[in-house]
């Protein structure tokens, strides 16, 4: 395969996500202008007068003409302003600033648990099919998955929590330990200024609401990578190895599994979208203070500005993760080509 | 009456074909999915209790039922704190999440069928406009969009089983178009269309007859997936507040009420409709995993229960074909003749 064939799929990729960036964000758009009334009415019409609110209409834009209002937005969005809130005295993108990095933390030691929890009881169950293993791996697959996030998340509360006293109920750290603001990850921001006490109660912090949203989501890898173990173990080049004498542990490893992996990159892209919004349920249960909690607050204080504006934000990275998961797969795999 | 039972026989023989675990997996979910479903529609009948019932007759006047009582013989899974019956809230949860995922589905089918058809049979412009779309929906959180067209509707809509269905559905809508349009753009290159189209048939006729029949048999098992999928998002909308009208009875939303019991070391509100979520999910994922195995041969272990992977196996698969492609034993014509 030559090297421009990888340049032209690279290219054409980047292009797809213009379309497609554009359509999502005309349906944010859209989508919050389908209530009736504006945002003003419906999170201050109680409280304000009706000229207090032509005011605040005109000094946001409402009263301007659609098609002006739908270009701010594009323009706004694609260079990192959010709008202001109704109801929040910040912007709606220091809000992402201040939210994001918690929402981060806590889907990153997820997904690490989901990988570890997956492959391994997929990867075996493979193996190992249709012995009890198997059977006990695809049920923990299919059970786990079907437990919905926040009763996990509230049973782990109340058995780890309460009657343990193992870990606490929720937030991100207790008391003021939170280490110096440097980048608002609490994990680096905790290792770059050698605070290690801020660092023991943030992954002290972590562990429940991580374990509980990485489980859930390690039951799907574990049916996935089960699922193409199967099918690589009875690819032709795993039996050339064999009959080359290859030991079954290599040909497990080095053949099998890891060309069962490949397709993986896809799913834990693509479930990357799908624990976002995992995260919200885990925020709720575990009180942390992530994007999910504040679009679940904007939308308590039916505040669309605010709404629109992190929705937008989960629409930017869905697009970038999309993208980086077909570059990734377009690099590993040289058949993936346009 | 011949050529049906011939079907049924043709549709029974990936079953009895398959590993003895997949057909274990799909009997269980199958058996769990019909319990669900008689619970959902006849203890409600039976049970003495309704799912927002919080007194009872009791002589001349009503008695409250008690607060938070513990699962006894009278109350198997204990009352709430707003004095209703768990058991009879389950029973509530379930007729509700098995409406709401019947409509979802629906829904979501019968938006994202016809123009997964229309995207693959039409191709050109409107098909690489349609899949941007859908690919624009599919990479969305799905519970984000799930809460915003709740969010959006409740300013039309009282709170119930068909603003639930909408926002349910919704995210299921791209998840039909895909499959149907790949699967279309492979049939419509099958010899028996061309020869329909070069017979003179309407576009019309080549599209709702040879095509769409083809094409339908692989919703079933979309089907039976999403809607192990939708009975959590409708639990997770109604745990966040964006569900039914309380006091319906819904899981989620008794899970939520119930999150202020746990610190004071009442468990049953929580734990049974949770239960309930598990049960019915998994049985439903078990159906669906289970079809999955069955219909898609390439999974099937060799050696076990007969099965032959190789030219024999392509041959069973290319008869299937050959059978279902002829417009004379297809399902939908067989009761016009």
């Amino acid at each position: 395969m030559s090297r421009g064939s990888l340049r032209r799929y690279l290219m054409a990729r980047v292009a797809l996500t213009v379309p497609m960036l554009l359509i999502l964000l005309t349906i944010v758009f859209l989508l919050l202008r389908v209530a009736p009334g504006d945002p003003i009415r419906a999170t201050l019409g109680d409280r304000l007068s009706a000229e207090q609110i032509e005011e605040r209409r005109d000094e946001l834009g409402f009263n301007d003409p659609m098609l002006v209002q739908y270009g701010r937005y594009l323009v706004g969005a694609l260079t990192g302003d959010l709008g202001n809130p109704v109801t929040d005295r910040r912007t709606t993108t220091e809000v992402i600033a201040d939210t994001f990095p918690a929402t981060f933390e806590l889907t990153a030691f997820a997904m690490s648990v989901a990988l570890v929890v997956g492959v391994g009881l997929g990867a075996l169950s493979g193996r190992l099919r249709d012995t009890p293993f198997d059977v006990g791996g695809r049920l923990f697959g299919i059970v786990i998955y079907a437990a919905p996030i926040f009763w996990l998340g509230i049973l782990a509360q109340l058995y780890f929590s309460v009657n343990l006293g193992w870990f606490p109920t929720g937030g991100r750290v207790s008391g003021f330990n939170a280490p110096e603001a440097v980048t608002g990850f609490y994990v680096l921001d905790s290792v770059l200024t050698r605070d290690w006490a801020a660092l023991r109660t943030t992954l002290h912090h972590l562990v429940l609401p991580g374990t509980t949203l990485g489980l859930v989501f390690g039951g799907i890898f574990i049916r996935f990578v089960r699922v193409n173990m199967l099918q690589t173990l009875r690819a032709d080049y795993v039996e050339a190895a064999r009959a080359r004498g290859v030991a079954e542990r290599a040909v497990i490893f080095r053949h099998a599994l890891k060309n069962a992996l490949v397709p993986v990159v896809t799913i834990v892209g693509l479930q990357f979208a799908l624990l976002l919004g995992g995260a919200i349920l885990t925020e709720r249960v575990f009180s942390w203070p992530g994007l999910g909690t504040a679009i679940l607050n904007f939308l308590g204080a039916r505040d669309y500005v605010g709404v629109q504006g992190i929705i937008t934000f989960f629409a930017l990275v869905v697009v970038v993760i999309s993208l980086a998961i077909d570059v990734v797969n377009g690099l590993i795999d040289p058949r993936i080509r346009y | 009456m011949h050529a049906v039972r011939l079907r049924l026989a043709h549709a029974w023989r990936p079953f009895r074909q398959a590993s003895p675990t997949a057909r274990f997996l799909v009997f269980s979910g199958v058996a769990i999915t019909v319990s669900f479903v008689l619970v959902a529609f006849v203890g409600d009948a039976v049970y003495p209790y309704g799912g927002t019932q919080y007194q009872v007759e009791a002589g001349a006047g009503t008695e409250q039922l008690d607060r938070l009582a513990e699962p006894s013989a009278e109350h198997p899974m204990g009352t709430t704190r707003d004095r209703y019956d768990v058991l009879a809230r389950v029973i509530g949860g379930a007729r509700l999440a098995l409406s709401v995922v019947l409509f979802s589905t629906l829904l979501a089918m019968g938006v994202g069928v016809p123009l997964g058809l229309l995207s693959g049979y039409r191709g050109g412009r409107i098909d690489r406009l349609l899949v941007t779309l859908m690919d624009a929906v599919y990479v969305f959180p799905p519970l984000l969009l799930a809460i915003i067209v709740a969010f959006m509707l409740a300013a039309y809509l009282q709170p119930g089983v068909p603003s639930a269905a909408a926002a349910v559905g919704v995210v299921y809508i791209p998840q039909y178009f895909r499959v149907v349009r790949n699967h279309t753009l492979s049939v419509k290159e099958e010899p028996f269309v061309e020869a329909a189209r070069s017979l003179g048939a309407k576009q019309r006729t080549v599209v709702t007859r040879y095509v769409f029949f083809n094409v339908v048999q692989s919703v079933p098992v979309i089907f039976t997936l999403n809607a192990a999928d939708a009975v959590l998002t409708l639990a997770s909308l109604g745990f966040l507040g964006y569900g039914v009208q309380p006091p319906t009875p819904e899981w989620g939303y008794d899970i939520s009420q119930a999150v202020i019991d746990i610190t004071a070391g009442v468990w049953w509100t929580a734990m049974w409709p949770g239960l309930a979520i598990v049960l019915l999910v998994t049985g439903l994922t078990l159906v669906g995993e289970g079809l999955n195995d069955v219909v898609n041969p390439l999974l099937r272990s060799r050696g076990l229960a007969g099965v032959k992977i190789g030219p024999d196996h392509a041959l069973v698969a290319g008869h299937g074909q050959e059978e279902t492609s002829d417009p004379a034993t297809t399902g939908g014509t067989v009761g016009d003749r």
